[in-house]
C-alpha cells in the first residue's frame, strides 16, 4: 500500500489534492497544506541563488522564497506567461514551519480522492525522485503525480542546496 | 488580585531582593561593611520571610529564619562580619534562590536541597542567637509558662480594613504566620461587626481579633508580620509585661463597647484590669501603634546605587509578547506611512506633502519610543558578574578584581538576555587562561591582583561590550601551533595578527594545556561567536602579550527596526544599515590606485568591492536584450557611486550604481532556505512593495576576500 493509501485508509477514507499543470505534466498536493494562490506578479531575484530558487516576492508584507518546482524536479525552468501563478504553500513539517510560493502554469482543481484512485509510484519512469512522490492518481483522463510537500519542499534540504551552490 | 497572582508577585519580589542581597553582600565583601548594608541585608532576608510565610511557605520561613536571626545580631553589633561569615551568606543567599524557586512538595522531594539547608544552618549556628533560633522555628512554642520573662502572653489587638480582603490579603495568613513565632493561646474573634445577610457584601472584612501570643520573638518581630497590611489598619501590640493602664489605653482607642472589650480581653487571658495592683506601672513597658508610627526599617533613604533597580513604584510589568505585538504593528506602520510618503509625493501637493512629512517624523518617534521601551541597561547582566568573577577567582586561587564601566548603557531586552551566556565565558577564558596565577605576576612585575574590565558603550549605532584583562595576553605561537596541530591551518599559511586570533572560534579549538572545570574544553568559543553573530553582532579580538586581551563585541541596537540607506545595483535594491556608513563618493572622481580596486581618500588607501562583481548580478539579468546593452554601456562608462562604510574599526568602500537615499528598514528575516546565503542579512520592503537585501557588511567584506582568494587561485593553476 501506498502512503496516500495508508492515510486513506485510515483517516476519511477521502482526501482532497490540488491539481496544478507544469508544461505537459499533472501534479497534485494535499489541499490542506495550499493556503492560497495568487497571480504571477514578478519576482525579486536573489543574488547568487541556485535555480531552483526564482526569487522571493512580498505577499501582503510577508516575504516568501518562490520555488521553480520544475527545476526542483529535475526539469527545464518554467517559462514566465500570462498564466503564471504562484501556489502559497504552508508546512508545518517535522522540520520547522516555512511558507513559500511555488511556480505552476496552471491551477486546474480540487479533486477528491479515495483509496481505489491512487497508485504506487512506480519504480521508475517518472524521472522525479521516488521520495518525493506520494502516489499516483488518474483523474479524468490524466495521470497526476501526487507529491510529498514535506520532502519536495523540505526548508533543512533546500538550503543545503543553496549552501552547495555557494562553495 | 487573586493568590496566583499574589504568589507571583512574591515569587518576583523574592528575585529582587535575593539581588539586592547579592549585591549588598558583595560590597561586603569589598569592604564596606555599614549599617545601611546591613540593615539592607536584613530588610530584603526579612521581606522574604515574611511573605514567604503568608503563603504558608515554611520551607522558605524555616531557613530564612535562621539567617536572619544571625544578620540580626550581626546589626545590633552582637557579632562580627568577617570573611567566613560573608562566605557563608553567600552560599545561604544561593541556597535561598534554591528553595524560592521550589514548592513546598517540590522541596519535600528534593532530599539534597534539604540537606544543604540542615548543614548552612549548622554553620550559621555559631553565629546565631542561641535562644531564638536552634530549633526550627515552629518548634520554639514549647517554653511554657515560665518562660513569661523572655516570652509570655503577648496580646495583639488586630482591627484590620474593612478592604482587605479585596486587597488579596488573608488575615488567616496573618494568624497562621504569628503561629510561626510562638504559640497562639488564644484567639477571640469579634463578630459585632458582621451584618444582616441581606446587607453583608462578601468582599468585605467585619471581623475584629484579639489574639493572646506566647512568643520568645520581640515587638519587632510581631509587628513586620503584619507590615503589608499596616498602613490601613489599626494594630496594637502590648507586651506580655503590659500594665493594667495600657490595657485601659486599650479600650479606649478601641470602636467597640468597653464592657464587651473587657469581657473579649478576659476571654482572651491576657487582660490586667487598672485596679489589679501592678505597682510596676512601668513607662518602659509602652505601647506600640503600628499604624502611626513608620517602621524604622522600612523606608530608609539608602546611599546605594542598586536600590534603584529595585524600587518599583515607577515600574510596571508588561508580558512581552504584548510588547513585540506592539513592535510589530509599528512596523507594518513604517512601511505603510513609506508607501503614503511616495504617494504623496506623486501628486505634488505640497500641502498632502507637507502633511506626510509631519506624519514621518511622529512615525519615527512613535518607532524609537516603543523601541526603547525594549531597551533596558546592561548593568544587571553585568552586576551578576562580580559574584561570579568573585566564586570563580576563588575557584582558581587568584587574586582578581572586576571593574564595571557604563552600566548604564541600554540594549534590546532580548539581546541583553542571549548575551549573558557568551559574555559569562568570555569572562571565565580571560580569568582561567589569560590572567595569571598572584606568582606569576609577581615574577612579571604586574600587581599581584589581576583586572578584569567590563565594558559597555556607544559606537557609531552600535553597542560596544569590551571585556579586557591585564593577562599574559594571547600565546600567537601557542595558537599557531595548536591550529597546525588541529589541521585547522597549514604548516606555511600565513596568518595576520588578526587572522591568528580568530582561529580561537573555530570550532574544537583550545589552547589551555590543561583542561579545567571552568573553561578549556574546546567547546564555548565556537558558541560564542555564533551567538553573538545570531544576534546579528561581531566580535573582536585584539592583544598584547604580557599586557592582556580584550573581547569586543559589536552588536546592533535593536533587531527589529534599522535606519538604512537604500543603494540599487543592476535593479536589486540594497539596504546598507545606516550605522555602518560613513560616507558617500562619486568613484570617478578618486583616482584609482593602480588596478587593485583601492582609491586614495584623503591618503588613505581604502579597498573597495563592486557589488555587481560579488553578487554575480548582470549575468542573473533575465531580460536578455537590456542585459546585453546595459552591459555593453556599463563597460563604457563606469559611473559608480562608493559608499565607505566602517567594520570593526576598519574602512572599506562598496560600488553601487545609485544611491536612493535613507529609508527606515523594518526587517524580515528571509527564512531558514537563505541562512547560507553570505553578506545578505535579512530583507526589507520599499514604499513601492518592492523587495530589497539588506547587507551584512562583515559577511560581505568576508564574502569578497573569498572571492578574492578563490580568484588568485585560479589564475594561478591557469599559469
Amino acid at each position: 500500500m501506498s502512503q496516500v493509501a495508508e492515510q486513506l485508509s485510515t483517516s476519511t477514507q477521502r482526501s482532497q489534492y490540488l491539481t496544478f499543470s507544469i508544461g505537459k505534466e499533472h501534479f497534485g498536493m494535499e489541499l490542506h497544506q495550499t493556503r492560497e494562490i495568487i497571480e504571477y506578479a514578478g519576482i525579486t531575484e536573489v543574488p547568487l541563488m541556485p535555480q531552483f530558487l526564482s526569487g522571493v516576492i512580498n505577499l501582503r508584507g510577508e516575504v516568501l522564497p518562490v520555488i521553480d518546482l520544475s527545476v526542483r524536479l529535475g526539469r527545464e525552468p518554467i517559462t514566465i506567461h500570462k498564466r503564471t501563478c504562484v501556489i502559497v504553500v504552508e508546512l508545518h513539517g517535522y522540520e520547522q514551519y516555512c511558507v513559500l510560493g511555488l511556480l505552476a502554469d496552471a491551477v486546474n482543481e480540487v479533486v477528491e480522492l479515495s483509496l481505489s484512485d491512487v497508485e504506487d509510484a512506480p519504480a521508475f519512469g517518472a524521472k522525479i525522485r521516488a521520495e518525493f512522490i506520494q502516489g499516483i492518481a488518474k483523474v479524468k483522463d490524466d495521470f497526476v503525480i501526487l507529491l510529498d510537500a514535506e520532502k519536495t519542499l523540505s526548508p533543512i534540504e533546500l538550503a543545503s542546496l543553496v549552501e552547495a551552490e555557494l562553495q | 488580585m487573586s493568590l496566583d497572582a499574589a504568589l507571583e508577585t512574591f515569587y518576583v519580589e523574592a528575585q529582587e531582593h535575593l539581588e539586592l542581597m547579592d549585591n549588598n553582600l558583595l560590597q561586603m565583601d569589598d569592604g564596606y561593611i555599614n549599617n545601611d548594608i546591613l540593615n539592607d541585608i536584613f530588610r530584603s532576608a526579612h521581606t522574604i520571610k515574611g511573605s514567604a510565610g503568608i503563603f504558608g511557605l515554611t520551607h522558605i520561613v524555616d531557613f530564612t529564619h535562621v539567617v536572619e536571626n544571625v544578620l540580626d545580631r550581626a546589626r545590633d553589633e552582637k557579632i562580627v562580619i568577617e570573611k567566613p561569615l560573608i562566605d557563608l551568606l553567600f552560599k545561604c543567599r544561593d541556597h535561598m534562590v534554591t528553595i524560592v524557586a521550589l514548592s513546598i512538595d517540590e522541596y519535600k522531594q528534593q532530599v539534597e536541597v534539604q540537606k544543604k539547608g540542615q548543614l548552612l544552618i549548622e554553620q550559621l549556628l555559631p553565629w546565631a542567637d542561641k535562644q531564638a533560633s536552634l530549633e526550627p522555628i515552629n518548634e520554639n512554642k514549647v517554653e511554657g509558662k515560665s518562660s513569661i520573662e523572655t516570652g509570655g502572653f503577648w496580646h495583639i489587638s488586630l482591627r484590620l480594613s474593612e478592604d482587605c480582603l479585596k486587597n488579596g490579603m488573608d488575615p488567616m495568613s496573618f494568624i497562621r504566620f504569628l503561629s510561626t513565632l510562638g504559640e497562639i493561646h488564644r484567639i477571640v474573634c469579634l463578630t459585632d461587626k458582621v451584618p444582616k445577610l441581606v446587607k453583608l457584601d462578601p468582599e468585605q472584612l467585619y471581623f475584629a481579633f484579639e489574639i493572646a501570643l506566647e512568643s520568645a520573638s520581640n515587638k519587632e518581630e510581631i509587628e513586620n508580620t503584619f507590615m503589608f497590611v499596616q498602613d490601613d489598619s489599626h494594630i496594637v501590640i502590648l507586651p506580655p509585661n503590659a500594665s493594667g493602664k495600657d490595657f485601659a489605653d486599650l479600650i479606649e482607642q478601641l470602636p467597640e463597647d468597653n464592657r464587651y472589650l473587657i469581657q473579649v480581653l478576659k476571654e482572651c487571658g491576657t487582660y490586667k484590669s487598672l485596679d489589679e495592683k501592678h505597682t510596676e506601672v512601668q513607662d518602659n513597658a509602652t505601647l506600640t501603634e503600628i499604624s502611626t508610627k513608620p517602621i524604622n526599617l522600612a523606608e530608609k533613604p539608602t546611599s546605594n546605587k542598586s536600590i534603584k533597580q529595585t524600587a518599583p513604584s515607577k515600574q510596571i510589568r508588561i508580558d512581552s509578547d504584548r510588547l513585540d505585538h506592539l513592535i510589530n504593528l509599528i512596523g507594518e506602520l513604517v512601511i505603510n506611512q513609506q508607501r503614503v510618503d511616495l504617494l504623496a509625493g506623486k501628486t505634488r501637493n505640497t500641502t498632502l506633502i507637507e502633511a506626510v512629512d509631519d506624519f514621518e517624523s511622529f512615525t519615527e518617534q512613535i518607532r524609537d519610543a516603543a523601541l526603547n521601551l525594549r531597551m533596558i541597561p546592561i548593568g544587571g547582566t553585568f552586576q551578576r558578574f562580580k559574584r561570579i568573577v568573585r566564586d570563580t577567582a576563588q575557584e582558581l586561587g587568584k587574586n582578581i578584581g572586576l571593574t564595571i564601566i557604563g552600566a548604564e548603557t541600554e540594549l534590546d531586552r532580548l539581546m541583553v538576555e542571549k548575551i549573558a551566556d557568551p559574555l559569562t565565558h568570555i569572562v571565565r577564558n580571560a580569568m582561567d587562561h589569560g590572567i595569571e596565577s598572584v606568582e606569576e605576576r609577581i615574577v612579571s612585575g604586574k600587581s599581584p591582583k589581576g583586572e578584569l574590565i567590563l565594558k559597555a558603550y556607544h559606537e557609531s549605532g552600535h553597542i560596544v561590550i569590551a571585556i579586557s584583562d591585564d593577562g599574559k595576553g594571547i600565546n600567537k605561537e601557542g595558537v599557531r601551533l595548536k591550529a597546525i596541530e588541529k589541521g585547522i591551518i597549514f604548516q606555511h599559511t600565513e596568518l595576520s595578527d588578526h587572522e591568528l586570533f580568530n582561529l580561537i572560534f573555530h570550532p574544537g579549538f583550545s589552547t589551555a594545556a590543561q583542561v579545567t572545570n571552568l573553561s578549556g574544553r574546546g567547546v564555548g568559543m565556537d558558541v560564542v561567536k555564533r551567538n553573538v553573530e545570531a544576534l546579528q553582532g561581531s566580535i573582536e579580538i585584539l592583544s598584547e602579550k604580557g599586557k592582556g586581551s580584550e573581547f569586543r563585541i559589536s552588536l546592533p541596537l535593536t533587531l527589529a527596526i534599522i535606519d538604512g540607506f537604500h543603494v540599487e545595483c543592476s535593479g536589486t535594491h540594497f539596504i546598507i544599515p545606516q550605522a555602518t556608513i560613513i560616507e558617500c563618493l562619486d568613484l570617478a572622481s578618486h583616482v584609482e590606485i593602480d588596478e587593485r580596486n583601492c582609491i586614495n581618500l584623503r591618503g588613505d588607501m581604502i579597498p573597495y568591492l563592486t557589488m555587481s562583481d560579488v553578487f554575480n548580478l548582470q549575468l542573473q539579468n533575465r531580460d536578455s536584450d537590456n542585459a546585453l546593452v546595459s552591459q555593453v554601456s556599463m563597460a563604457k562608462q563606469p559611473k559608480e557611486e562608493l559608499v565607505i562604510v566602517q567594520f570593526g574599526g576598519n574602512l572599506a568602500g562598496i560600488a553601487v550604481e545609485r544611491l536612493h537615499g535613507e529609508v527606515q528598514t523594518v526587517i524580515k528575516p528571509l527564512g531558514p532556505i537563505f541562512k547560507p546565503l553570505k553578506g545578505i542579512g535579512g530583507s526589507s520592503l520599499l514604499g513601492n512593495g518592492d523587495i530589497a537585501f539588506i547587507l551584512d557588511i562583515p559577511q560581505l567584506i568576508e564574502l569578497a576576500i573569498d572571492q578574492d582568494k578563490r580568484m588568485k587561485h585560479i589564475n594561478k593553476t591557469q599559469e
